[in-house]
């Protein structure tokens, strides 16, 4: 029960967050007409959040096996989320705007942390595996 | 030195206390020669010093005069590194309260005193014939399913040992084995096999002493000491205890026991009745 | 094959098997972790931005035009770029003034928004051979003469990979791109002297500003004053107002004045955190001293134990040490990580929401801080321990166990 918890309750939250943060307090940079490489990274990272979350919402229902890999999953999908908006699609250029001052770290810390906890997941769930 | 060849020698031993600012003996002039293979026991109501008079033989307590001698060597004269290592290999204690380390497995507090110090245990480096005729000896008495097992628990290790071409990792591996199994036989002879991966919280009061008392036998100690072994133990368990504490001393191991259990006396070799501090033969 | 247990595995058995314990104490000593390095790491940007601002601002006095005495304050600190002149003739009667040691001239344009996704910038025009407030610092960093047309940037401009940027429509070729300093710089590009009027032309064009562009081959921002040994800038300004009726109208700005207000703020903040993070540690302590006396009891039985299956005193202290070191160095890296989190990306978040100069300190500086919060996190459960220790030590305590049961 509680190694269930942690491999789904984080991806919950942390999907859920990735998935809101850009679209709300964490957006991109508003005011400018040409829709920029912040306002890709926001979509992505909006779609890779709710990614995050069914991942964690799939958790609350299947056994610890299946736990491991939607964990790996989740760790995948955290490292596109840190990908996004650095390589792969980017952030506004001027360092005071504040998709590059705001979004960007928030995005990065959540990937950081859905990283972790996944990690976690996997070792708790991994070890009653190895337990039988 | 060498004069004194018995094992434990209590030399008008005495350790005082002070209860409501009167100083009292709870030990008084104490003299007991206990030799190998001896099995004694010393009666008489709590609170008559019985518990401060083994405390002072395994060192916990110092006496405040005379002195206790235990495989020659005086006990209050150690250092704590060397007191520590008899209690370690010439000492087993079975406490009377349950002093299990409640963070391990039954197993694992079976085989932690034999990890302390790296110098090799009786039974893995010439153990072997001992440890046998102790499983010989007990199937004379009852068939406990160990008997049969005990001879190959031992012999893997002694090849292991055997073989010179063993690098270090299997000779870890081995000794490993070879403390499992001894654990695995004392808990299988005391009836607890199957408990072996419970945690102690997970016992009843008889189980958690027979697993002090494997614990106290995993070294193979010249002495054990056990206060009260049968405290909480019915009938079938006394027997089985006693059945095996017997079989230790035949085997040439002195045990010092105290004990209120009339079930336990009659096992005995020698019973000591204590009184106000003052020990007599019964 | 089964592990078998040894007295080295005995500490992670110990923390396993009590995970209650274990995980408040992990609590208490990742938030001790937390506040301690996230408050120093503050203080430490903090104090590095207002070093960085101190350098920034060399001069005693500022003179500037009418009414723009605010938005030169701002230009110094953190506030958004401007524009505002008057013109050569009015500065070379002001450096006439009695009093003054060096003077330079510059000139303050705010750009628009240079492309799609940048922000307004403000561009800088300095003297580079009579500047003393920028120049030093310039040259610290750029060996070159500044050739005219050529631009310097700060450490925030973004500058194309072709090393120029696009302002007013042209590309400007830039020669270098100075380190942060946590102030209103990092988002000006300098140019000389000789090519403002070039950007003023150019900018007046855009902006409509025809005042502005008349006044192209003679606009000046500020005088830029050092007063001489003996005088004050208050005496300087004093004689400047003197020169010509109209100055008394003129902006003065003391940015040593200024420098002291950021100080006085920023000395505030510092000691809110400090008192914040001593009050998290004293209220930590005494938790974990709590947590670690009450467990004083519930050990002892299991300390004695070990005892008696023939521990020495000295297994008994590894084993108490071994725990809190791995308590303690590991609530340590969490709380460090987790402050990370929280303090680098947010850098510039942060640095924009205190209003204060905050520059980041280097790599040094932090690795160096987060050994001390690993240390203080360790050296905090180890002496909460040593009070498990120093209990069990006492000759009796063994006594009364044994008597007790």
């Amino acid at each position: 029960m509680k190694n269930k918890l942690f491999a789904s309750v984080p991806n919950i939250l942390l999907g859920l967050l990735i998935a809101v943060a850009p679209q709300t307090f964490a957006h991109a940079c508003i005011g400018h007409d040409m829709p920029g490489a912040c306002h890709y990274s926001q979509q992505a990272a909006t779609g890779i959040g709710v990614v995050i979350l069914v991942l964690g919402t799939v958790a609350l229902f299947v056994n610890h096996q299946i736990r491991v890999g939607l964990n790996i999953a989740a760790i995948a999908n955290a490292l596109l989320l840190l990908a996004v908006p650095t390589f792969l699609i980017g952030v506004c250029k001027g360092a005071m705007m504040h998709c590059r001052m705001v979004m960007l770290p928030a995005l990065i810390v959540l990937g950081v942390l859905t990283m972790v906890f996944a990690g976690i997941a996997i070792w708790l769930d991994s070890r009653s595996t190895a337990r039988g | 030195m060498a004069s004194t060849s018995h094992l434990l020698v209590l030399c008008e031993v005495t350790r005082q206390f002070i209860r409501r600012g009167k100083p009292f003996n709870a030990v008084d002039h104490v003299n007991l020669i206990v030799d190998e293979g001896e099995f004694i026991a010393v009666v008489g109501r709590s609170g008559n010093g019985k518990s401060t008079l083994i405390n002072m033989v395994a060192g916990l307590i110092r006496p405040t005069s005379g002195s206790v001698t235990v495989d020659d060597r005086n006990v209050a004269a150690l250092s704590d590194n060397e007191l520590s290592r008899l209690r370690n290999r010439t000492l087993g204690f079975v406490t009377q309260g349950h002093t299990l380390l409640g963070n391990l497995t039954v197993l694992d507090n079976v085989i932690l005193p034999a990890t302390m110090f790296p110098d090799p245990l009786p039974f893995a480096c010439d153990g072997e014939d001992e440890v046998s005729e102790e499983g010989q000896s007990l199937s004379d008495g009852e068939a406990l399913a160990a008997d049969s097992s005990l001879p190959d628990t031992i012999v893997p290790f002694a090849d292991d040992s055997g073989a010179k071409s063993a690098d270090a990792q299997n000779i870890q591996a081995g000794q490993r084995r070879a403390l499992i199994s001894r654990a695995q036989d004392l808990l299988n002879q005391l009836g607890i096999a199957d408990l072996a991966d419970s945690y102690p919280r997970e016992l009843s009061g008889g189980e958690m002493r027979r697993v002090s008392i494997a614990r106290a036998l995993m070294n193979q100690p010249k002495l054990l000491i056990a206060d009260e072994p049968t405290g909480d133990l019915d009938q079938e368990s006394t027997d089985i205890v006693m059945r095996l504490l017997r079989a230790q001393a035949d085997n040439g191991m002195a045990i010092l026991m105290v004990t209120h259990d009339p079930d336990a006396l009659a096992w005995a070799d020698t019973v000591y009745r204590m009184d106000a501090g003052v020990l007599s033969k019964v | 094959m089964h592990s078998v247990i040894t007295l080295r595995g005995l500490p992670y058995e110990n923390l396993k098997r009590k995970p209650l314990r274990t995980a408040a104490l992990l609590t208490i000593v990742t938030v001790l972790s937390l506040t301690f390095f996230g408050g120093t790491m503050l203080t430490m940007n903090l104090n590095t931005g207002m070093t960085s601002m101190e350098q920034r601002l060399g001069a005693d006095l500022m003179v500037v035009p009418q009414n723009t005495a605010q938005q030169a304050e701002a230009l110094l600190t953190n506030g958004s770029p401007s524009t505002f002149y008057f013109t050569t003739d009015i500065a070379d009667t002001i450096k006439s003034a009695d009093g003054i040691e060096q003077a330079s001239e510059q000139t303050y344009i705010s750009s628009l928004a240079a492309a799609c996704c940048d922000e307004k910038l403000q561009i800088i025009g300095f003297d580079p051979d009579s500047d003393f407030v920028i120049e030093p610092w310039i040259a610290s960093q750029f060996d070159g003469t500044l050739q005219d047309g050529q631009m310097i940037a700060g450490a925030n401009v973004n500058v194309s990979v072709d090393g120029t940027i696009e302002l007013y429509g042209r590309d400007w070729p830039v020669v270098a791109q100075l380190a942060n300093t946590g102030t209103n710089l990092d988002n000006s590009v300098f140019i000389n002297t000789a090519t403002v009027p070039q950007m003023v032309s150019v900018s007046s064009k855009m902006t409509k500003n025809s005042a502005f562009a008349k006044n192209a081959d003679k606009a000046v921002s500020t005088v830029l004053i050092k007063v001489k040994q003996g005088y004050d800038a208050q005496t300087v300004a004093d004689n400047i107002k003197h020169l010509d009726s109209r100055f008394s109208d003129l902006g003065y700005v003391y940015p040593g004045g200024i420098t002291a207000t950021t100080k006085n703020s920023l000395n505030a903040l510092v000691s809110y955190l400090a008192a914040f993070v001593s009050a998290i540690w004293a209220m930590g302590v005494i938790v974990l001293l709590a947590v670690f006396t009450s467990s004083v009891n519930e050990r002892k039985r299991e300390f004695a134990s070990l005892r008696i299956m023939g521990a020495t005193r000295g297994m008994l202290n590894a084993i108490i040490v071994k725990e809190s070191i791995m308590i303690g160095a590991s609530g340590g890296v969490v709380g460090v990580g987790l402050a990370s989190l929280m303090i680098f990306p947010f850098s510039s978040l942060i640095g924009t929401q205190l209003q204060l100069p905050y520059l980041q300190a280097g790599p040094i500086a932090i690795i160096g801080c987060a050994v001390v919060t690993l240390v203080c996190s360790t050296v905090i459960g180890i002496a909460g321990s040593m009070l498990t220790m120093w209990r069990l030590s006492k000759p009796e305590a063994y006594l009364t166990l044994r008597e007790g049961d």
